[in-house]
């Protein structure tokens, strides 16, 4: 049995020696909220502190829309005009914008409180392949510049970060998170592929956050990713019950996958779907609280917001991430 | 400008078609597709899946104003997406193509014509027809049909029916028009679904002629649809469905092409097409006749061919089906 799974079939916790439950923080403005998105060290600490204790010390970067309009977020593919290689650069630009995003995690670091850092990649898109936009330098779609026009930026970002944290040993890049959930193309097959050696050959991770369901999760290992993650499917206001929490748990052990807990706000959520996954993942129940890799997905709300609004239900996040959470009802 | 969502699905190519044109047409709009299959028509499209569109569903609402569904697919399996985009303003568009509105009950009996040809078993069954009907009806804002034969079996249910016929790009395939000297003419047929078109009788019609004729016979299956339109440059004559009452995207493609098409036209329909159709039309029980005819004379597979291809420049041809669209945009 492989030392990053755990006994029942997860990806482990500990997996890699990688420090788990992570948080994505998504960085600029949404399709609904025009706020432009700059993580301080203010909002970062309800992350990273509960009260004086250390809370989640793992933290996903991710770009929505940059201040262009011009969404980086793959999930939005085709919403605005698709990125050039000046917002791929604007992109690690805002990740180490002085007391802001990164920086500010690293203030937030202590030797008692380590901080691992995931950078989301940018994505080629191959929507637009057959209508490059003539007035654009670099076709970042293109066929043949997509993986060495990636790796340039993997490359680029990852020297600039040991140049600016290579001394610090109270924050680390862990690796980079593959942009897009879904893995369907055979040119993104073969990019994943050689992607993933690059980012090995950094002794960094490859990610995948993915959903439950999704082709080609079965196959994660060929594609060379380290750490799967799966979304459940699960929000409360939607067709799907809470059988596929339970279902996503009995497939993620089969597979050696991690579990993604979202906690949102919107259309698709109810006011308990955050309770039916923590219980969930009690010892007793699908035991991924603490035997899981778990990434912890805020939407349309942050825990800063979750700790002013709810204060019970952000302790509740707390002791779930220390593993003493109990069952709650609701 | 108008921001127009075509999803969840793909059929031949069409959704990607759809929203390029629209695109080139100062809209602003992309094509989901959660269904991929063999004919691997991803040309700008987006392909991806149900769970990814549930997820974003409730962050578009700021980015588009007009929702195109396709083939009475929805986001969610209660279909409630509609309900919520009707809630919220949103212009909301229903496509049939066929498949998911050719009831059992009506595709054989209808107020003005039989049919004991047509199969239904690839299509939904009545009742779901029916219950989907009613449901889209509360929430539509329009109702789109490739044809006559569908206008038949939503006009019921919807204020506003729109005929709007698959569409194709004619410039991108040059015709090539059956030779009057060949000596070993090409009949071709490409089911996607053997029964449903009527392939055993074709089939049947192929062997029966053998003997008598010299003709060479291809059964295209299971290709891209790149590879399948290879083949079907070399063909003279291709036969589409010849059970439905309506000629399907084989036909079109086979015409742009300027080959012969035979198909089968519902007796009902054909003062519903333009006047200028030229499609053979031969059921399971003329096919074989229709089928010799059409092998024995050379010149007419010619003019046929000739008259196919004006035929999709003038009906199918994107740039003038899109400004149906574009219309009935406006007007919804």
């Amino acid at each position: 049995m492989s030392e990053n799974r755990s006994h029942d079939g997860y990806l482990n916790k500990y997996a890699y020696g990688l420090a788990s439950p992570s948080v994505i923080l998504p960085c600029g403005s949404t399709t609904t909220n025009d706020h432009f998105q700059r993580w301080s060290q203010k909002e970062l600490c309800y992350y990273t502190h509960y009260g004086q204790q250390a809370f989640f010390n793992s933290f996903i970067f991710t770009p929505n829309r940059m201040a262009n309009g011009v969404f980086l977020n793959a999930q939005y593919e085709g919403f605005s005009e698709h990125p050039t290689l000046n917002d791929w650069i604007a992109w690690s630009n805002e990740l180490f914008l002085q007391n802001n995003n990164v920086h500010a995690l690293e203030q937030l670091a202590s030797n008692e409180n380590n901080i691992e850092v995931w950078i989301t990649l940018p994505y080629p898109s191959l929507y637009y392949k057959q209508t490059p936009n003539p007035l654009q330098q670099t076709y970042i779609h293109h066929p043949h510049k997509r993986a060495p026009l990636l790796k340039q930026w993997i490359k680029e970002f990852t020297q600039r970060f040991y140049q600016q944290f290579g001394n610090k040993n109270t924050l680390k890049l862990k690796g980079f998170v593959w942009p897009k959930e879904k893995l369907m193309s055979e040119e993104d097959i073969v990019l994943v592929k050689e992607v993933s050696e690059y980012i090995h050959s950094f002794h960094l991770h490859h990610m995948w956050l993915t959903q439950y369901g999704s082709a080609n999760v079965i196959d994660w290992r060929e594609h060379g990713f380290d750490v799967v993650v799966l979304h459940p499917n699960y929000y409360g206001n939607t067709p799907f019950d809470i059988d596929w929490i339970t279902n996503n748990t009995i497939f993620s052990k089969h597979y050696q996958c991690g579990i993604q807990i979202p906690y949102g706000k919107g259309l698709l959520y109810d006011d308990h779907h955050i309770y039916q996954y923590l219980n969930l993942g009690l010892p007793d129940k699908c035991n991924y609280m603490n035997n899981a890799f778990i990434v912890f997905h805020f939407d349309g709300i942050h825990l800063h917001e979750v700790a002013k609004e709810n204060p019970q239900l952000y302790t509740h996040m707390y002791t779930f991430v220390k593993g003493s959470y109990s069952k709650q009802p609701f | 400008m108008a921001r127009i969502m075509i999803l969840p699905v793909d059929i031949a190519g069409q959704s990607g078609l759809m929203s390029k044109y629209l695109n080139a047409n100062h809209m602003f709009s992309i094509a989901y597709n959660t269904f991929p299959n063999y004919l691997q028509c991803t040309d700008h499209m987006i392909e991806t899946d149900l769970y990814s569109l549930q997820k974003v569903f409730h962050r578009t609402f700021d980015s588009f104003d007009i929702y195109h569904y396709m083939n009475s697919c929805t986001i969610f399996s209660d279909q409630s997406d509609l309900r919520v985009l009707h809630e919220k303003g949103k212009k909301v568009v229903m496509n049939h193509r066929g498949s998911d509105i050719r009831s059992s009950q009506w595709a054989v009996h209808g107020k003005d014509y039989h049919n004991p040809y047509v199969i239904t078993k690839n299509c939904k069954s009545h009742e779901q027809i029916v219950q989907n009907l009613e449901y889209f009806s509360k929430y539509v804002s329009a109702a789109v049909v490739t044809d006559y034969e569908c206008y038949k079996y939503v006009k019921d249910y919807y204020e506003r029916v729109y005929v709007i016929p698959q569409l194709i790009e004619t410039h991108k395939h040059t015709p090539i028009y059956p030779q009057k000297d060949k000596k070993r003419p090409v009949v071709l047929h490409a089911p996607t679904h053997r029964e449903f078109k009527g392939t055993d009788y074709i089939i049947q019609a192929v062997q029966a002629l053998r003997p008598q004729m010299d003709f060479e016979f291809r059964l295209i299956e299971n290709m891209t649809q790149q590879e399948a339109f290879r083949n079907y440059q070399e063909a003279d004559i291709i036969i589409d469905q010849i059970r439905c009452g309506a000629y399907g995207n084989l036909g079109i493609e086979a015409m742009t092409l300027g080959k012969a098409v035979i198909a089968y036209i519902r007796e009902d329909l054909v003062p519903l097409y333009p006047l200028e159709l030229p499609i053979v039309s031969a059921n399971p029980d003329q096919i074989k006749e229709k089928l010799k005819m059409l092998l024995l004379h050379p010149e007419l597979r010619h003019e046929i061919g000739k008259k196919g291809r004006a035929f999709v420049e003038k009906y199918h041809d994107a740039k003038v089906v899109m400004k149906s669209l574009i219309s009935m945009y406006e007007e919804i």
